[in-house]
């Protein structure tokens, strides 16, 4: 099939998903119309600070080619296109502080909502997409998050956040900074962004979102994820400074991973962002560079990302911007334990600061720091990393079945099952991908086991390290 | 900070590579050919081998036990023994032990007591029992 043909062929169907969803309503007569579940823990729990997560409809409206919420969603056998919205009712008693007594938000108030922890919204869906327009379901949400000052982030591209009822609501409640903001921009060209991102609002105009929220006086992030090589990186250094303009306080990357098990659909839009980035088989340039330990998720190794991550943190630390790296490699850049770009100090309100330490990002950064600081090579221990006592979510049997872990288990080994337990089996097991030696390609290296028979890892300076000193880039950080 | 100053002064393989990359980056015109230099040179190194003590089950290993059967048939006589969750075709594990197992207990050589809650071995009429 030559590749104009499939160009088009995606932007047909991309389109034709766009315009038939912009109004779409939820059929509010169907029993399943506000049974989502969520919010939830999140499957990247083991190296992240926010692992409630939340997303108040199944999917969005906008059609980015890159998606990987549509990777995974149509590669689930059963998905379905119906739109699903939680209970609005129940989430907002739960965050008012009255709970059911049980169930997932019963389970969620006492783990998480009740110790106001970071809400994180817009994991696997935008808050403000076009279902807003027709549904307005986020908004009743999000008065209540602010009324009630709880501290949440917002990951979104979505215009929405520009209809005067947000503005207005966003404007009233900016004194209580209890709300942090990550736009998300791939594409520094709104030419680009316009090949990549059907009916998503162009860079521009998610560059004025950034604008408008920091001139309310709001935390606000640059989400640069994906970050795809061939396309983020033309007129990166423009962008940044366009962010930087408009008043971002923190910027969180990631590079774009393809999943090797791919549909035909998949396969599709895996070829028109082949042409895009200059390659003839995406998937063949992606198994090639990436490391066979991080498995079937196609992850691009650290000497490939090296070149664009040393611009972005010498673009920080030169412009006093927080560096924040969710990707597994360079993730000990992090300038901050939240990966996602909360910041580690904030007076305005400490409640955004409620996020968890117990996560091997933030022991990553810390390792780094001891290193270039102290000299000293830290170890990671099961026991140090995760900590139930605080992290009560971690030994939750309820909780624990939102893992994907679950599917493969029977009910009962369900029962014994919970997030710590999950964890500790990949932390011991050096065969499977998320394994943190494997996760983190040899960044930290498994040296002997504990008295508890748990693996204890060490911290691999890397060379990239020693090479960024001589060029005089601060790893102190 | 010895180790950091050795660290940094040695010139690695890697620095080499990144060098030589960026090298001929500067002479290539298009993004293909970019991919391209990509491909050819920042392949991937495997990580080392681990090579010290592997650790044992976890807890909730230690908890569960994974029978696996070539056929349904044993499923079926175990079922009679002990209650079963779910089962998994087309393994091939040696089960010979277990089955043994049921056989001694379906000759009646082996016992369940209920008062006990345990098996216990049948002496009763005289047969040794050899597992």
């Amino acid at each position: 099939m030559a590749t104009s043909k499939i160009k088009e062929e995606i932007v047909k169907e991309s389109r034709a998903f766009v315009k038939t969803h912009k109004g779409m309503k939820i059929d509010k007569d169907t029993s399943r119309a506000f049974s989502y579940d969520s919010p939830r823990v999140s499957s990247e729990y083991m190296d992240c600070s926010l692992p409630m997560t939340f997303d108040n409809l199944s999917y969005c409206s906008l059609g980015c080619v890159y998606c990987f919420a549509y990777i995974q969603k149509t590669n689930n056998p059963s998905f379905n296109t119906k739109l699903h919205s939680v209970n609005n009712r129940v989430l907002i008693n739960t965050l008012r502080g009255k709970p059911p007594k049980g169930g997932r938000h019963g389970s969620l108030y006492r783990h998480f909502i009740k110790k106001r922890f970071v809400l994180h919204w817009g994991g696997l869906a935008d808050p403000f997409c076009n279902f807003e327009k027709a549904n307005n379901l986020s908004y009743p949400i999000i008065k209540v998050l602010a009324e009630e000052k709880y501290p949440t982030l917002f990951s979104f591209k979505g215009s929405a956040v520009f209809r005067p009822n947000f503005r207005k609501l966003f404007s009233k409640y900016a004194g209580n900074k209890s709300f942090a903001f990550q736009v998300s921009i791939i594409a520094p060209s709104d030419e680009m962004s316009r090949e990549i991102e059907i009916g998503v609002p162009v860079t521009s105009k998610r560059i004025r979102a950034i604008k408008m929220l920091h001139d309310m006086g709001y935390w606000t992030i640059l989400r640069l994820r994906p970050f795809i090589i061939g396309i983020t990186d033309d007129g990166l250094d423009e962008l940044l400074h366009r962010c930087k303009e408009a008043g971002i306080d923190a910027i969180s990357t990631e590079f774009l991973a393809l999943d090797f098990r791919s549909n035909e659909m998949l396969q599709k839009r895996y070829k028109w962002i082949g042409e895009l980035i200059g390659v003839k088989d995406t998937l063949k340039y992606f198994k090639e560079l990436s490391p066979a330990e991080r498995g079937g998720y196609l992850r691009l190794n650290r000497l490939v990302k090296e070149r664009f991550v040393k611009k972005i943190y010498k673009f920080c630390i030169e412009n006093d911007v927080l560096f924040a790296c969710s990707d597994p490699d360079f993730k000990e850049l992090n300038m901050t334990s939240s990966c996602c770009g909360l910041p580690e100090k904030y007076k305005d309100n400490v409640e955004m600061l409620r996020y968890t330490r117990n996560q091997l990002t933030h022991h990553l950064k810390e390792a780094r720091r001891v290193y270039h600081k102290d000299g000293r090579i830290m170890s990671f221990r099961f026991d140090k990393v995760y900590n139930p006592e605080q992290d009560t979510y971690l030994t939750s049997k309820f909780l624990a079945n939102d893992h994907v872990v679950v599917s493969s288990k029977c009910a009962s080994e369900r029962q014994f099952g919970s997030y710590l337990e999950y964890a500790r089996n990949v932390w011991n097991n050096l065969r499977v991908p998320g394994n943190p030696r494997n996760y983190f390609h040899g960044k930290i290296m498994p040296v002997k086991a504990d008295e508890n028979d748990n693996l204890i890892y060490v911290y691999k300076p890397s060379d990239y390290e020693s090479r960024w000193i001589k060029e005089g880039i601060d790893l102190k950080k | 900070m010895g180790g950091i100053s050795n660290f940094v002064s040695k010139k690695s393989r890697e620095e080499n590579i990144i060098g030589h990359f960026s090298k001929i980056c500067e002479k290539a015109t298009t993004k293909k050919e970019v991919r391209q230099i990509e491909m050819r040179l920042l392949k991937p190194k495997p990580i080392q081998p681990y090579r010290g003590k592997k650790t044992g089950l976890t807890a909730f290993q230690k908890k569960s036990l994974l029978l696996v059967f070539k056929t349904p048939k044993p499923i079926k006589e175990l079922s009679k023994i002990i209650r079963i969750n779910s089962y998994v075709n087309n393994n091939t594990y040696d089960t010979a032990f277990l089955l043994e197992l049921i056989n001694l207990i379906n000759s009646g050589r082996i016992v369940w007591d209920d008062k006990k809650n345990k098996y216990y071995l049948n002496t009763k009429k005289g047969r040794r029992l050899r597992i």
